[in-house]
């Protein structure tokens, strides 16, 4: 039996060209967080937690709607304005991150709100409430292995921007999961939440070892898995007329049929956030799947997942490849809309 | 005549009450009434026909939208905003006195795919007066009963996720829970019902 002693938790972002990767903090010794921090090191202040979020839209008699829309960032893809046009954006569902929110490991990044340093859980925090601006936002920090806990009613997505590193080699069976990532992968097998797990920064398949030998256990525990999304990252957002590439570090597809069926691509602006690697590519798919389970109220987790899969594009990425980027480019309008109308 | 122009610093609704309060008191003056409605129709004008629609600034913003299908084909809205048959509105004015007039008109409503604009009447007043031979002073009091914009509803399937509802059409793909588009569906009254209007013309 493999113990959890052998793995580590690796967040999922990369450094100015060299991935890195930081260890947990003491109590996470078994989880490896998986980041790329774009400029790490650089001094700065705190930051800033925002939930800000719009109003929730109001009606003037006239049948028009009246909004506060979240603002754009350049990061973003305008999909997602069109999606806040009209609306509200988020509620009933909840978002839970599970990163590192009390090391001191600070990177600093730019959102749209101003350069500052956070930690890696601030930013994937940030980022994915910055699009699901009005979802419920809940935190669990390497520190705490307990069982994820999810909210009674109404969507539950968990965003994973790390991976469960240790030397290839060990069968799944052999693993002592923690509560926290038994917990998850439960949730996935059922079906019970949304998992967005970023795909990994070796540049690798999903479910390979990478150049050192290390290979990333909790990605092959969700391989199959219901209702789980592996997020790779593309270097922008793609259009037809301005396609995109994968980005140089992200990990992909690969010739598993069922992590390609599970694969999904999004872009990660990092020239313009300073945030590179997929940490901040599975964020914007936690986003799209609580801005999806409040139209779709009803939807269980599964459904949601298949939505965000069957509607990816590929005519925005150059090269389309089905074993580089899986199902292809995550759209949010395309998800929300319907198949057919008269 | 005077009397009106004193009035017409009352505001609206003190204008709209002069002017009404005119035609009452032109119209008793008439000790019979058989002439007086021969009189009327001897003094009656068609002033034109024209295809005027009072929501087609709306309509015509509508027809500029579109969004993608979850398959990607692109769904236009000029189809379900365009005119399938068009506003008709026939104005005309019968002659009360050498000063007043009554100002009426109807409209047969227009139909699209998606909407309907209700028939509309429209009544006023106009009354008139020169102040000195090379002026005119005149108000008009007009309303339009009827004319409503009604916006109908779409069929929407989004499949697995959402299954067949009934939508807003323009709204289907927002993140607007489906149901809740329909909060949104057009329901509104002609623009300008009532419309009060004074003018002055001084020619030189």
């Amino acid at each position: 039996m493999t113990h959890l002693s052998r793995l580590s938790a690796f967040l999922l972002c990369t450094a100015l060209t060299v991935p890195f990767i930081l260890h947990s903090p003491a109590h996470a010794s078994d989880a490896v967080l998986q980041f790329d921090a774009f400029n790490n090191g650089k001094g700065g202040g705190g930051g800033k937690k925002t939930t800000d979020s719009g109003d929730t839209g109001s009606t003037d008699g006239s049948g028009d709607t009246t909004l506060v829309l979240p603002t754009l960032q350049n990061w973003m893809s305008p999909e997602i304005m069109e999606a806040w046009k009209v609306g509200y954006f988020g509620q009933t569902t909840t978002i839970t991150v599970i990163d590192d929110f009390s090391s001191s490991n600070r990177i600093r990044g730019d959102l749209g709100l101003g350069s500052t340093r956070l930690l890696h859980g601030e930013w994937t925090e940030l980022q994915t409430s910055m699009i699901a601006t009005e979802a419920q936002m809940r935190r669990q920090d390497f520190g705490d292995t307990r069982t994820v806990s999810l909210a009674r009613s109404g969507l539950n997505v968990l965003n994973l921007s790390y991976g469960m590193m240790g030397q290839a080699g060990w069968n799944l069976n052999q693993i002592n999961w923690s509560n926290r990532e038994q917990s998850i992968i439960n949730y996935a097998t059922d079906g019970r939440a949304v998992v967005s797990k970023a795909a990994g920064n070796d540049s690798v398949a999903v479910g390979s070892a990478n150049g050192s030998g290390s290979f990333d256990y909790l990605n092959a525990a969700l391989i199959g898995t219901q209702s789980a999304i592996f997020v790779g990252a593309l270097d922008r957002n793609g259009t037809t007329a301005n396609k995109a590439s994968l980005a140089w570090y992200s990990n992909y597809a690969g010739i598993d049929a069922k992590v390609q069926n599970q694969f999904l691509v999004v872009g990660v602006e990092g020239n313009k956030t300073n945030l590179y690697g997929t940490s901040f590519a599975a964020p914007i798919i936690s986003g799209y799947a609580s801005v999806l389970g409040s139209k779709f109220t009803s939807a269980s987790p599964t459904h949601i997942v298949d939505r965000l899969l069957d509607t990816a594009r590929t005519d925005t990425i150059q090269g389309y490849d089905v074993r580089l980027h899986g199902r292809g480019e995550a759209s949010i309008s395309r998800a929300l809309a319907p198949a057919a109308i008269h | 005549m005077r009397r009106v122009t004193q009035f017409a610093f009352h505001g609206f609704r003190g204008l709209a009450v002069a002017a009404v309060f005119s035609l009452a008191t032109d119209a008793s003056a008439a000790a019979d009434p058989i002439p007086a409605l021969q009189d009327l129709l001897e003094g009656t004008r068609i002033m034109g026909i024209a295809e005027i629609n009072p929501h087609d600034r709306r309509l015509a913003e509508a027809r500029g939208g579109s969004y993608e299908l979850s398959g990607g084909g692109l769904v236009t809205f000029d189809r379900w905003y365009q005119r399938l048959r068009p506003d008709l509105r026939l104005d005309g004015m019968s002659r009360l006195t050498d000063g007043s007039a009554i100002l009426w008109g109807i409209s047969t409503g227009e139909l699209g795919s998606k909407y309907v604009v209700e028939p509309s009447i429209r009544l006023g007043l106009l009354v008139q007066t020169h102040p000195s031979p090379a002026s005119t002073l005149s108000l008009t009091v007009t309303t339009a009963l009827g004319g409503r914009l009604r916006e109908k509803p779409c069929t929407a399937d989004y499949g697995q996720i959402g299954g067949v509802q009934v939508v807003n059409c323009r709204l289907a793909a927002s993140i607007l829970e489906p149901k809740r588009t329909l909060d949104f569906l057009w329901r509104e009254r002609m623009p300008d019902q009532t419309r009060v209007t004074l003018r002055y013309r001084l020619r030189f």
